[in-house]
């Protein structure tokens, strides 16, 4: 059984909103493939949709190559965390993973070190009403991996942890990948993924805008602007603008250079004796690729994303 | 097998559920308690009935009476002609009697307690021998077949013997605006009887007519006098007659107000339905509340498979809990029925060991796991406690209340058709106002039960969790 989500042509609706509208994309074995979108883009209702949660109005999904309501023991096949916020408050942390386990044949012994994993040992036996929301997305982490499945999905995992909660999930979704664990996290703010994805989904208006590389979303962003900084950025401008170059003043650490590559810019300064402190290839955030991305979006909204956009 | 385990551990893990368990069991026990302590139903019991047309002799020493029922009016199913003897003509005096009934053919009684049926035939004697009494029946006369023969203590040496005549009240019970009560006819019985003869030693005896009736205790209201009389004509005696001479234990006597001992020492199921609507709901709702049924339906997605095993878990739970309820109902409530004179001959001691009453009290406890499971799909399908929960009530009670206050036949049919039938279960004896036979009255609630459970299914496999 391969280790994929496989979505194809999903689709679904909430009364006249289109919440989910053709969504296809594939998430593949070993890497951390971030899902991301704004808030309402469709996220969560995909994600319920792959677990048989809510009945798609067409296309389907597929965990390991099957319906998810086919799995017999699905906490063994797929583990997800979707609302942190769903367990019952009057029960105690312990026991809302042990119920789970017993339903899926899973030994109690698995419980205690998922607690473990998941930093619950302390908090095991109090009841979840009592849990601060990080606690509580540590509870649903813990209950994700509690069959040791080979493909994992988080709905915005990061959300109410703190600072050390942070740096502690990053690692838990590289280590899963690592072990050749399909892992798909959704996120509405791609800062949170820079470090964690290497793979990225993403959707706005239920629709996919992009189905790509971290590494070549960041390249395209990037466009090969230069960055320049000079104590001239007047007679520089002057310069490379007439050299045929677009040249953008308005960032803090110095001139956008658009083109023109590096060496004929490092030619040009030289040759007219302008200082320059540095000239690197300026290399665009996750974020500004995301915006930049999304915009597009709303602009081609009609027309077919391609890889990269 | 895991998902059964599953679903127990979840319930289990909540304290609501062992608060719905401990409350059901204690409250129900102790209404059932107060019920029957405080209830106006219970009392000393009545004098025994005894009034009727008698036409008489003294007879001194053992002999018999023998006649001939020539003719008898149908006046009622139990009208009574027959012979007699008696230890004097006021009201309540020891007696034996062999007769007949319209409906139901010959019979020897005594004592007001003691009734036996025979062969029906025209001829009947009565025979004395000291304390013995003996009754036969004959066709022509002649040929005598012994129906049986009673002790009748204390009797002097002369007695009263004679012809007698009765007819008893005819009535129809009705309710309406929470009350109940009886329309009570006067039926009018007339009999002819022939060859009458006293067999004694020394009988010289002449015939005379006595109307018996009881002599009103002060504050009972004084029933006008009932009709009566005697005419002879050539040794035919025509005897009009009313009343009847029955108490507890003999067939003809009419008990439409006694109490089922079994069913209400159960009372205190009414308290467990409600406790049990909430033990059965909050399994529902529990999970819809916190958006919990996702996660549950991601641990398992086969919707047909978690709907069983929490019906399941809820309806054991529930069970079990009403089993102990039960039980400990009935054992609480006999000594006090008991102490409050409800005994023999009016009613038996019931014990658990009667299959009636095991019926009764087992079945109670699956009235209430039902009655858990339609909550619990009620829940399903409405999803929040505070929508579920008052529709359960209504169903549960409404039919309850309402009853009461409709016509008879009105609340025999609410009693058939809604979920409350389930509560015929815990009937032991037929009553006028029985509306359905105890296993079909489970079956009415079973089926409204599987109807819900059935049309939670359907919602689960198909709206969006």
């Amino acid at each position: 059984m391969p280790n994929t989500i496989e979505v194809r042509g999903l689709r679904k609706r909430y009364g006249r909103t289109v919440a989910v509208d053709g969504l296809s994309f594939r998430v593949e074995p070993g890497h951390v493939t971030g899902f991301v979108g704004p808030n309402g883009a469709g996220k969560s209702t995909t994600m319920r949709m792959i677990l048989d949660l809510d009945a798609p109005d067409g296309g389907s999904a597929l965990v390991g190559g099957r319906r998810y309501r086919t799995l017999r023991t699905p906490l063994r096949e797929v583990g997800a965390l979707l609302d942190a916020g769903a367990v019952h408050p009057g029960r105690r942390g312990r026991d809302h993973l042990l119920w789970m386990a017993y339903s899926n044949g899973l030994p109690r012994r698995r419980v205690d070190e998922v607690l473990g994993l998941a930093g619950l040992a302390g908090a095991a036996r109090r009841r979840a009403g009592g849990y601060s929301l990080g606690m509580r997305q540590r509870l649903g982490i813990a209950a994700a991996l509690l069959g040791d499945p080979p493909i994992l999905m988080f709905d915005e995992p990061v959300n109410g942890l703190d600072p050390d909660g942070v740096v502690w999930i990053r690692g838990l979704l590289r280590g899963l990948a690592a072990q050749g664990r399909a892992v798909l996290v959704s996120s509405h703010l791609m800062s949170e993924l820079e470090d964690t994805a290497d793979h990225l989904v993403l959707i706005g208006r239920g629709q996919l805008i992009a189905d790509t590389t971290v590494a070549a979303l960041l390249a395209a962003a990037s466009d090969g602007r230069i960055l320049v900084r000079t104590a001239q950025p007047a007679q520089a401008t002057a310069l490379l603008a007439a050299a045929g170059a677009t040249v953008d003043a308005n960032t803090v650490d110095g001139l956008s250079v658009a083109g023109l590559p590096a060496d004929r810019i490092v030619a040009l300064l030289a040759q007219h004796e302008i200082q320059v402190s540095e000239v690197a290839s300026q290399r665009a955030s996750l974020e500004q690729a995301y915006l930049a991305l999304t915009r597009d979006a709303v602009e081609f909204r009609s027309s077919p994303a391609k890889e990269g956009a | 097998m895991m998902v059964l385990r599953s679903e127990l551990a979840k319930l289990m893990s909540l304290r609501s559920t062992a608060w719905c368990l401990g409350l059901g069991l204690v409250l129900t026990v102790a209404l059932s308690a107060w019920v029957v302590s405080s209830s106006k139903f219970y009392g000393d019991l009545p004098e025994p009935a005894d009034r009727l047309s008698l036409v008489h002799q003294p007879m001194p020493g053992n002999g018999s009476i023998v006649a001939h029922i020539a003719a008898q009016d149908a006046s009622h199913p139990w009208a009574k002609a027959g012979v007699i003897v008696k230890r004097d003509v006021t009201s309540g005096s020891p007696y034996a009697a062999i007769m007949l009934t319209p409906a139901y053919g010959l019979r020897l009684e005594a004592a007001f307690t003691t009734s036996v049926a025979g062969p029906a035939r025209p001829w009947l004697k009565l025979t004395r021998s000291g304390s013995t009494i003996t009754g036969y029946a004959s066709s022509d006369g002649s040929a005598w077949d012994e129906v049986g023969s009673v002790e009748l203590a204390g009797l002097p040496s002369t007695v009263e013997v004679g012809l007698f005549v009765t007819s008893p009240f005819k009535s129809t019970y009705m309710q309406g605006g929470g009350r109940q009560g009886a329309l009570i006819e006067r039926t009018v019985g007339r009999a002819v009887f022939d060859h009458v003869r006293v067999e004694s030693a020394a009988s010289a005896g002449t015939w005379a007519y006595a109307k018996v009736e009881p002599v009103p205790q002060p504050g009972e209201p004084q029933l006008r006098p009932g009709p009566g009389g005697m005419t002879e004509t050539g040794g035919a005696f025509t005897v009009i007659g009313e009343g009847d001479i029955a108490w507890y234990g003999i067939p003809s006597y009419a008990t439409p107000d006694v109490r089922d001992m079994v069913s209400d020492s159960l009372q205190g199921v009414q308290i467990g339905l409600l406790v049990m609507v909430v033990l059965g709901v909050l399994a529902a709702t529990g999970e819809y509340k916190t958006g919990m049924i996702r996660t549950t339906l991601a641990v398992n997605p086969r919707r047909g498979q978690i709907l069983a095993a929490k019906a399941t878990v809820v309806a054991a739970m529930a069970f079990l809990t009403g089993l102990a309820a039960g039980v400990g109902a009935f054992l609480i409530t006999q000594p006090i029925l008991r102490g409050r004179g409800v005994r023999p001959p009016a009613y038996a001691f019931r014990s658990l060991a009667e299959a009636q009453v095991l019926r009764a009290v087992i079945g109670t406890a699956a009235v209430l796991a039902l009655v858990a499971v339609l909550a619990f799909a009620a829940g399903m399908l409405l999803r929040r406690s505070s929508r579920a929960i008052p529709v359960m009530v209504l169903v549960v009670l409404v039919p309850q209340l309402l009853g009461p206050q409709l016509s008879l036949d009105a609340d025999k049919w609410v009693r058939r058709l809604t979920p409350t039938a389930g509560l015929a279960i815990q009937q032991t004896i037929e009553r006028f106002d029985t509306a359905i036979a105890p296993w079909p009255g489970l079956g009415v609630l079973a089926a409204y039960t599987a109807a819900a459970l059935g049309l939670a299914l359907w919602a689960l496999r198909r709206r969006n969790a």
